[in-house]
Order: C-alpha cells, then structure tokens, then sequence
C-alpha cells in the first residue's frame, strides 16, 4: 500500500512537468527573437528578422511581403495590414508612418471603380481630388491618388491583386506637420520593398 | 375586416424596446455618454477648436487617451444608442482609420476613430444600445505623437455632428458627456453611467449595486422628465485618486417609462372602398371631431398595444369606416412633409430612387415606428390585406430603388407612437420615362476633378432608344467650339473597350457662354450592361476633349493624345445636362443561334488558348446586339460553369494549366437576355508537351529546391530561359550563378547535363540563354536546378526579391 503523500509528491511532478512543457511550446510559438526561425505571427502577419537585421514582412495568406531595414519599425495592425515607421535619420525616432492595408476585392471591381466607392464611403467627408496617376509597382497595376479630405493632404497608393486591394498611405508623426511631404521618399522606397505573389 | 399585423417584426421591436436599444430619443434632452467604458479614466489630449485637425465640422471633436499605451486595446463605447451608419474596419479613411460613424435617428451623427484594425464589433445598420462596446481604441489614420513606442499615437476621436438638410454635416457640441461639461485637455474623466428613460437594460443592474453611494448632483444630468431619485452610486474602480474631476458616480433617475413596447405601424383600414388620405401634403391639425376621410385618420386601441397578441385579429381595434368615423383617442397625426418640400415623396433620377422622407407626427407620444408600404393602387384595403412592410423603423426616411419606366406608384407611411396610435398618409408618384444623368451646375465647386464623375449605367433589363438629347453648357477654349459630339458605347466600366459610337453632332454646340441645346430625330439603341459616355472630338492633332456629366457638375477634359486614356494634361469646366427620352419595350427576339464551331489553337509559351469563332446568324435583329460568352471547366459537365463575356468579339483567349483537360463553352446572347445552346469543346495537351518547374523561388533569396519534369517525348533543348516577376528591380549578386539540367537517378538530382550562366547585376523580365550546342534529351525524368559553382555546385542564399520562372526552347 503506497503512502498517500506519494500520491500527492507523484501528483505535484506531474504538474510541474506540464508546466515546463507549456512553458517551452509557448517560447517556441512567440518567441521571434531567434534569426531565421519561428516568425512572429501575429493576425495574419509574419515578421522575421534576417541575419542582418532587415526584418521581413509577410502575410500568412503570402499575398504580400517586403523586407525593411532593421532601424525601421513595424506594427501589425489588423488581419493582414501593417504600419511601418521609417526613422528621423538624426534622431532615429520614428518620422512616418506608412499604412499598409489590405481590402478584399472578391468581385474583381476595377481598382479605378473600387477607389472610387471607397474614398467616397464617409458621406461626412468633403473629398477633392487634385490628381489620379496611373503607375505600377511590385508587377501590379496602381494608382497615385492625391487630393484632400476636409482640407487635409492625403496621398494614397492603392493596388490591385487578383481578389486584393492594397491600400499604402504615408503621414507624419509630426503633430506641427501633419501634411504627408516629408514622407514622400520614404513612401517612393516603400514601394519598392514589396513584391505580391502572383 | 382583419387588422393585419406582423408578429416578427412586433417582436423583434418590442425586444428592442425592452433590451434599452432606444428607437427614438430626444438626444438633446439627455446626457451623453463618455466614449469609453466604465471603469476608464481618459484624459483630453486635444480638446476643440484646436488645428490643425479638429476644425470646421471637427471644432468640436476630442481626442481622448491614457498614459502610454495604456489607453490601446481599451473599449470604445457608443455614446447614445442609434444605427451604425459607417463601419470601417480596416484602412486609412481620411485620416480617421478604423472608425465608426452612429446616426443616432434624430441627425445626429457621432464618430469613433482611430480604433484597431479588425476590432471593430459592430456591422453597417445595426442597432447598438447606448454603452454598448463597438470596437477597441488604437492608431490607425492620421495620429502624431511618441508618446507610445510601440502604438504611436494612440488615441480615440470622437466627434458628434449634425446633418444638414443639404446632406452635409456641421460639428455639434456633444457635451455634456456622462454629466461633464467643459472638457479640457489635460482633464481626466472617469467614464460614469447614466439612466435614463427606456434605459431598462441598466436600470435591471442597479439593483446589485450597493446602496450608500455618493450623489452625482449635477442637475446638467438629468435628462427631460427624469427625476433624481437619490439612488446614486459609485461605480467600481470609479474612485481613482488619480482623477482630476470629481469621482465617478452613477445617477440614477427613477422614471415614469412606459411599458407599453411600439407595435408595427398598421395601415389605418376603413370600410370597403374606402380610401386613404392622400397627397401627404396636409398639415397636421388635431380634429376634435369625427375626421373625414380625405384628412388624416387615426386608428388606436383604447388599450395598450402589449395586451393585445400580435397577429390575433380577434384583439385588433374596433373597425371604422369612411362613413361614420368615431373619435378615437389619442389621434395620432399623419407623417408630414418636409417643410419647403411638399411632399414626402421624390425621384431621383441620378440615382433611380424614390427618396421618402418625413417629419414625425406632430402630436406623438414619445418615439415613433413608421412602416412604409408600396402598392399600385389607391384602395386601402388592398394594402391592408395583402401587402406587407418594405420597411420598417424610427427613422424618417428610405429611399426606395426604382427604375424609370413612366408607371405610378402608391406609397403608405404609417406610423405607430408609444402609446400604441397610429396615423398613416399616402403619397403618389409617377416616375418619368427620361432620366437626367447629369444636372445643370449648381455652383458647386467642391469637386472639380474629373474623379468626381459619375456616369450612368444602364441597369440589367433596359431597353430603349434615347430620343433626344438635352445638353446645357460650355467650353471655355475657342479651340474646341467645332468639336464632334457623339454618345459612345462601352462593354466594360472603365470606358476603355469601345463598342460603338453613336454620331450626334458634327459640330459640339456649345460656345463660351452656357447653352441650352436640344437634339431631336435621335434613334440611338440602348442595351444592358452596357456603359455610355457623351464624348466630344476635334481633329485639331489627334486630341479630344470629353465632356463627363455628373449628378453635380462635369468637366471637359484634354485628355492627351489618346481619348478616353492617358494622363490628364488640362481641363476645363464642363457642365452637360443630358437627358434623354426612350421607348420601352424593346422587340423580343427569339433566341440566337449557337456560334459555330469554335476553332482552337494553342500558345505553348504563354499556356493559353486562342479561341476563335464566327459571328452567329441571328435573323431576329442585327448582329450589333449580340455578345458572346464562354465558360472553362476542367470537369465535362458545364452545371454551374461561369460564363464570361467577351462582348462582341469573336475571339477570347484562356489560360491553361499542365496537364489539366479542359470542357471549353462558348455561347451567344442577345440583348433581351436570351442566351444559345452552347458549343462545348474538350481539349488537353498535346502529347510530349513539357511543363517545366514554373517556380523556382520565391522567398527571400533564391535558395530554390531542384524541381523535376518529364518529357513525353525525345526533345532537343536549344536555350534556357528565365523570367522574373519584378524585372529590372532585382538586386542580384553577379558572378557566381548558372541554372542546370541535371539528370534524374531514381526520383533524385543525378549529374548535371548542361548550364547556363545567368550571373549579371540585374536581370530584365525575360532572357534566353542559347547553349553552347542543342542539347538532345530522350523522353524521361530530368531536373532543372540553381547552380552556384563557388559553393561546391549548392545553392546559395542570394539576394533576389521576386519569384523567377525558367523555360526550355527546343531547336527549330
């Protein structure tokens, strides 16, 4: 016949077992520190960080990815979206923001027709559009749209991709500056960063 | 006569009712809550009127946060109930972000910005109750500040408006807010609930707080009617010291609230034959006496609406007739007019809707249920027996899509007040058979750019020929005075496939000064899903100007050198009025005959299909109206296929995919619809065809596995070819790098055969590199594999960012 403190020492092991277990499956799943392995994933997004620093930036669903350079923030924001924070070259805190959305676009709307509907959905925003530049990056058919909304600045950049729409808009950090000028470049090498899968 | 009622809709409402959702307020008359949830504390970081974002109809906006980060995540909570008008969820938006916009049902709108992508709680036209969560506060929009590493900043808009009655919006002070007034920035608010009438969700709370609280005694709190009923109490975690304003109390107002839930409005029913008031224009004067039928007519129980079991006709009010009216108390006025309107019924014809909009009784009780109800004809007992709502709710308004077609209809507003009476009025309206697809301009400069136009697309199911053309306006630039007018017809949305183009005008009649112009004798065919657009031409060196039509203004556009396309050199103003009349009911046609057989050939390069075939006869009408159509399928049967339109082109081109086999349909249509029995082809590869690895790469570097393929037949390899996804774009590290066909050895890489070197500093989207002579591959396995000689012949971990395809060309 056991003594009933064994039950209970044996009880207290088993436990202790689980817990370390969990712990290391847990530091396995969240831990993104490790170069090359275990990407962080975080709604949709994936961001692991190469052996040089540069942080690779990719959806779960592979519909985009871009790599930033390792001085350069990134905040997954949403299911697929991402903001990434280009530095102040002097003060190497955050300047801009860059925000990458993803829309669906299931029934293949024109992008010029989606864009349309789209800045035009807040029937309490006074829109104007100044100019509608037809471009391309990444492979993908895109527009420049600038204009304003209620007198602010924007600058957007939408693309299409097969069923997805992919919104890029810079704007400063800058509570004395809130136009998105000083963000142009860093939206120009944003852009170059991304590639879509085909 | 059986007093109809609609028992889920009456459920639906009363649980309404009863769960706090308060279907129609006096928003004025009560306090606001903050917009966040109990136990928060936020403080006002910028507070109103402050530039360079909380200006114009944003002056009385607040943007409320916490310190750090600590406000990320937390709830945000509507501050009054109402209707999600807007819900956001991810995007920029102007700036504002995820966000949401509540119409609160009395113009009243409120904004919530900035919150988490994704987050939001709610969808668009929802009914969300006072308090309730809608979404968590974040960054997303236009945010400034350091003051949070990781959420830069992060805080939660809020704005509150009022809507004009040209559509526009205006800022409107929402204080006071859970009883606060003059909100400060730098100022912390507690977030505090507060009861008010018809709030019967909290109210069942209160109980369970423990009594002895203190007494919020702002009398700004109390809302129209309520009483203090000293019942206060302090909310957990309410009491933070770190709180600069008083403690967080809830105040609790006893109130008189009705128990009695709103029922569905019922058309008022009279004796057969009898009918409805009408013309809608009537003001609302309360009758002392028996009312006539031509006036407004009330129809209450002299009960309350709950006692009475939904859909028991045998508990329905007493039935009146139009001959002896008795006077039933409380008479509830009808729905009126819009001041200045006249009626409560308007057609668009830019939008093809019937705008309903009303004002409420003037002599209800409490809030107002309105049902709207359309029939064709006047006889209100055909409405009371056979129709039912085509909505319902506490708004007082609806537009009412419709097509403009010259027929009559008959829309019933009823409305039904807390007190269970109800009213109703009729309005007739006969819908045009002309539209207007552009107005006049109406000075409105705020949209100047050509982005703004909208066109007109006729919908499925029209058929007409456009008459005549009325056009009102002008060119500004001589050079453009002798411009060809003509009505261009699309296939696609973006106006890029040109189908035809109907000659107007050889000359645009439109001078320096605005002119009305009407074009008569026209017999232009209009077809469905189709796209039109009016364009002007000149020849003066190949250039055109457009002239785009809106629902508020137009421009005249010098588009470059090619019409319709191209970047936008210069504009002009522009303001078209065009609007065209048609005859209805185009001939039907008997169903077109199939296509003949379709001819087939095959792109190996580009894996497409090159599908040809003739026009088909149709005897019925011209082969102008007819399109075509086709569907792939790699099943035999076409069930359930979708159909693609390739308008009226003979051709169409489909991709393909190794080693699939293919059911190809092709089919005609003609414009009233009627579609052909199809022509159906099955295809496959040809024998000995090779797919090559179609994707060598696509991560980071090129790091790309040795990928197999199979040649059906003996084949002599002339060159490799490589294409990239992203071109000149690619950063390549040169010198090292060839790609090669390798032998296979039992289902694994064997020896390399042959390589070509593709080392250079950047590739364009497609090179072909010759072998040094072809090289002849008997039918079999093979392998087609990076190879880096400077790493033992492994590949290595280079520095492409794009995916990478490579082919094979054979010898001639």
């Amino acid at each position: 016949m056991q003594h009933p403190f064994r039950k209970i020492f044996m009880g207290l092991i088993g436990v202790a077992g689980i817990v370390v277990l969990g712990w290391v499956a847990m530091r396995l799943i969240f831990d993104e520190h490790q170069v090359g392995v275990a990407p962080r994933s975080t709604m949709g997004v994936a961001i692991v960080r190469n052996a040089g620093g540069s942080q690779l930036v990719r959806s779960d669903s592979g519909d985009y990815r871009f790599t930033v350079p390792a001085e350069w923030m990134v905040e997954p924001i949403g299911a697929e979206g991402v903001a990434v924070y280009p530095p102040d070259p002097v003060s190497s805190s955050p300047r801009c923001k860059l925000q990458f959305s993803v829309f669906e676009n299931t029934d293949r709307e024109s992008l010029e027709d989606w864009m349309k509907a789209h800045l035009r959905e807040d029937p309490t925003v006074a829109v104007r559009q100044t100019s509608l530049e037809a471009m391309s990056f990444a492979g993908s058919n895109a527009m420049r749209w600038t204009g304003s909304m209620d007198g602010r600045k924007i600058v957007a950049v939408y693309a299409v991709r097969n069923t997805k729409i992919f919104e890029i808009v810079p704007s400063s950090l800058d509570p004395d500056n809130i136009t998105p000028d000083a963000c142009m470049a860093d939206l120009d090498r944003f852009l170059r960063m991304i590639s879509f899968n085909a | 006569m059986k007093y109809r009622i609609f028992v889920p809709i009456a459920i639906v409402v009363g649980l309404a009712v009863f769960s706090g959702v308060p279907l129609a307020q006096g928003v004025e008359s009560r306090s606001l809550l903050l917009p966040y949830a109990t136990p928060e504390s936020f403080v006002v970081v910028q507070g109103y009127d402050s530039p360079p974002t909380h200006i114009k109809k944003d002056t009385y906006a607040l943007d409320f946060s916490e310190s750090g980060c600590a406000a990320y995540g937390k709830k945000a909570v509507a501050v009054a109930g109402g209707k999600i008008m807007l819900a956001q969820p991810i995007g920029y938006n102007g700036g504002y972000g995820a966000q949401i916009l509540i119409d609160h049902g009395d113009d009243t709108v409120t904004r919530y910005a900035h919150l988490i992508a994704g987050s939001i709680a709610v969808h668009e036209n929802e009914i969300v109750p006072e308090g309730s969560v809608i979404g968590d506060i974040g960054d997303t929009g236009l945010v400034a500040g350091s003051a949070c590493k990781d959420h830069p900043g992060t805080h939660l808009h809020f704005a509150r408006y009022e809507r004009q009655t040209d559509g526009t919006y205006t800022a409107l002070m929402p204080e006071p807010m859970s009883g606060y007034r003059n909100l400060t920035v730098g100022s912390w608010y507690p977030a505090r609930a507060i009861l008010a009438e018809g709030d019967r969700s909290i109210k069942s709370s209160v109980a369970t707080v423990p009594s002895g609280a203190a007494i919020f005694d702002s009398d700004d709190a109390v809302p129209t009617g309520g009483v203090v009923a000293g019942a206060s109490i302090i909310m957990p975690g309410a009491t933070d010291s770190a709180s600069a304003v008083a403690a967080p109390v809830l105040t609790v107002f006893a109130t008189s609230t009705r128990i009695v839930p709103f029922v569905v409005p019922q058309i008022p029913v009279f004796g057969s034959g009898g009918v409805m008031s009408s013309g809608g224009g009537s003001s609302p004067v309360l009758p002392v006496s028996p009312v006539s039928a031509d006036s407004y007519h009330s129809d209450a129980p002299d009960t309350a609406p709950s006692s009475v079991p939904l859909g028991d006709a045998s508990s329905t009010p007493s039935e009146t007739s139009s001959s002896t009216l008795p006077l039933l108390l409380p008479l509830l006025a009808p729905p009126t007019p819009i001041p200045g309107s006249g009626s409560i019924a308007a057609f668009t014809t830019s939008t093809l809707t019937i705008d309903l909009t009303w004002q409420p009784p003037a002599n209800a009780s409490g809030g107002v249920m309105y049902a709207v109800f359309e029939t064709t004809s006047t006889i209100i007992t055909a409405v009371a027996t056979d129709s039912v709502p085509f909505w319902t709710g506490t708004l007082t308004g609806v537009s009412y899509p419709i097509v403009a077609d010259g027929t009559t209809h008959v829309f019933v507003v009823a409305a039904c007040d807390e007190s269970g009476a109800t009213s109703s009025v009729t309005t007739t309206l006969t819908t045009p058979n002309w539209l207007i697809v552009a107005q006049p301009y109406d000075g409105d400069v705020s949209y100047p750019s050509w982005y703004e136009d909208t066109w007109y697309q006729l919908g499925t199911g029209f058929y007409g020929t456009i008459r005549s053309l009325t056009l009102n306006g002008y060119v500004n630039n001589p050079e453009y005075y002798a411009s060809r007018l003509a009505l261009n017809e699309f296939l696609d949305p973006n106006y890029v496939q040109l189908n035809q183009s109907f000659i107007i005008s050889d000359h645009a009649p439109f001078t320096a000064t605005s002119t009305l112009v009407a074009i008569s004798n026209l017999n232009i065919p209009l077809q469905p899903n189709k796209y039109y657009r009016l364009d002007t031409y000149n020849d003066y060196q190949n250039r055109s100007i457009i002239l785009r039509g809106t629902a508020a203004t137009g421009t005249a556009m010098w588009d470059g050198f090619m019409p319709g396309t191209g970047r936008v050199e210069n504009h002009y103003p522009f303001y078209p009025y065009l609007a065209w009349t048609f005859i209805p009911n185009w001939p039907p046609l008997a169903a077109p005959n199939p296509p003949p057989g379709a001819k087939v050939s095959f792109d190996a390069t580009n894996l497409v299909l090159d599908l040809s075939w003739d026009a088909t006869n149709d005897l019925d009408t011209t082969s102008t109206l007819l399109t075509y159509e086709y569907a792939v399928s790699t099943s035999t049967a076409i069930d359930g296929v979708t159909w693609q339109s390739v308008g009226k082109n003979f051709i169409a081109q489909i991709p393909v995919v190794f080693p699939d086999a293919y059911t190809v349909s092709i089919r005609s249509r003609d414009d009233l619809e009627n579609v052909s029995v199809p022509d159906i082809i099955s295809w496959s590869f040809p024998d000995g065809y090779v797919q090559l690895p179609s994707q060598m790469s696509h991560d980071a570097g090129w790091n790309g596995a040795p990928a197999r393929f199979h040649l059906g037949a003996t084949t002599t390899v002339a060159s490799i070819g490589l294409w990239t996804s992203l071109g000149d774009s690619i950063h390549y590290r040169a010198g090292y790098d060839s790609v090669g066909i390798y032998a296979d050895a039992d289902g694994t890489r064997g020896d390399m055969l042959v390589s070509s070197n593709f080392a250079q500093a950047s590739w364009p989207r497609e090179m072909w590199h010759d072998l040094p002579s072809p090289l002849t591959l008997p039918a079999g396995d093979y392998w087609l594999a990076p190879y880096a000689a400077q790493f033992g012949g492994a590949a290595y971990y280079g520095n492409v960012n794009g995916e990478m395809y490579f082919r094979l060309r054979t010898a001639d």
